[in-house]
């Protein structure tokens, strides 16, 4: 028996018993009987409850709860507990997305002649710059598709779904508890 | 609260589980009040801080209320509640690692105002175990916030290593080190100290 082992049964939680050797050993070095006593007396004490809420805290809670019907709402939508494509359509921007969507396909030819209209009074002209800016040989890409106001349209929708998965991932990525990764580290 | 035994309590807070699962707010009301000690109390060792313990007990008590349908019973409610706790007290201290840039040093753990540590519940007229309990939960609020949660867990929340690790997502081996660790810290203190 030495000192090294004793501090590490102590430092173990005592756990396994106690035989003749351990309490020799605590009797005939001063130190590990010091030890010993001090870790009981810790053991003791640290089982004592020494923690009060504070008075209000039921009440506090309680005013929560009965406000917390939005809440539950947005509780669906926490990440362990439903499959990802629940979760994916439960996303504001996967909403917002269909609804667009929605619109387009139920006022089309409405929004087509609308978009046509934005496209010439705002869009073309700036297009138009661009592809000069591009019209040298080494950028001889042909983007003359961009300025119909259809294909347009179709590339920003296309472009939505990519948006909220980006959106999606930045969220979850932001929402990682770094204390938790240290705490395991 | 009475003193119950363990059994019968056991029984009671499924029965009120049950009941705030049906929507019940007296139910819940209850549980508040049966578990609102030890989940502040676990909030406060973790965040160090009152006002902060407060906060994330609460929020974790509307988010237990707002989750009581996917409640399936596999743990116990405490065990269960002490999880949502435990995540929220780390989030928030992971915000306040964020803002601060650092974590809080252990000389200002040391100068933490008394009001942030909470009176002992200790016996009328024991006031010598009163001090003790108060200068050992100094002695807790200064550990590294691993060593902290895990002894919270396992002597204050009277949790085995098992649902220790569970509820803080660790190896268990990893909270069996914390803790050795921990009685290492507190011992040498509690000597030096001489408590």
């Amino acid at each position: 028996m030495d000192c090294e082992r004793f501090e590490r049964w102590l430092n173990e939680g005592m756990g396994v018993a106690v035989g003749a050797e351990w309490h020799a050993h605590a009797t005939s070095c001063a130190h590990c009987g010091a030890a010993l006593a001090a870790a009981r007396a810790l053991d003791a004490a640290l089982g004592q409850p020494a923690v009060e809420a504070p008075a209000d805290f039921t009440e506090r809670v309680m005013e929560r709860v009965a406000r917390a019907r939005v809440a539950r709402l947005l509780a669906w939508i926490e990440p362990e507990v439903l499959p990802w494509w629940v979760r994916a359509a439960a996303e504001p921007a996967t909403a917002l997305s269909l609804a667009l969507a929605a619109l387009v396909l139920w006022q089309y030819p409405l929004l087509a002649r609308f978009a046509a209209a934005a496209f010439q009074a705002l869009a073309s002209p700036a297009v138009a710059t661009f592809m000069h800016q591009l019209a040298a040989p080494r950028f001889a890409l042909d983007l003359s598709a961009l300025s119909d106001p259809f294909v347009f349209t179709g590339l920003v929708l296309a472009g939505l779904p990519f948006a909220w998965w980006a959106g999606l991932a930045v969220y979850h990525w932001s929402g990682d508890s770094q204390a938790l990764r240290a705490a395991r580290r | 609260m009475d003193p119950v035994r363990p059994d019968a309590q056991e029984a009671l807070i499924r029965s009120l589980v049950e009941r705030a699962r049906g929507g019940d707010q007296a139910a819940f009301r209850e549980l508040v009040v049966l578990h609102q000690d030890r989940a502040y109390g676990l909030a406060l060792r973790i965040t160090r801080s009152s006002a902060d313990a407060e906060e994330v007990a609460q929020d974790a008590f509307v988010r237990a209320w707002l989750a009581l349908a996917r409640f399936r019973g596999e743990s116990s409610f405490a065990t269960w509640l002490h999880r949502i706790v435990a995540r929220r007290a780390l989030d928030r201290l992971s915000e306040l690692k964020a803002r601060r840039g650092r974590e809080v040093e252990v000389e200002e753990a040391e100068s933490l105002p008394d009001p942030l540590l909470a009176a002992p519940r200790a016996a009328p007229g024991d006031f010598a175990a009163a001090t003790r309990g108060r200068r050992l939960e100094r002695l807790v609020m200064r550990l590294p916030a691993a060593q902290r949660m895990a002894v919270t867990l396992y002597y204050y929340e009277d949790r085995s290593v098992e649902q220790a690790a569970a509820i803080l997502e660790m190896p268990e081996n990893t909270v069996k080190t914390h803790l050795a660790r921990a009685r290492a810290a507190l011992r040498a203190a509690w000597q030096k100290e001489g408590l």
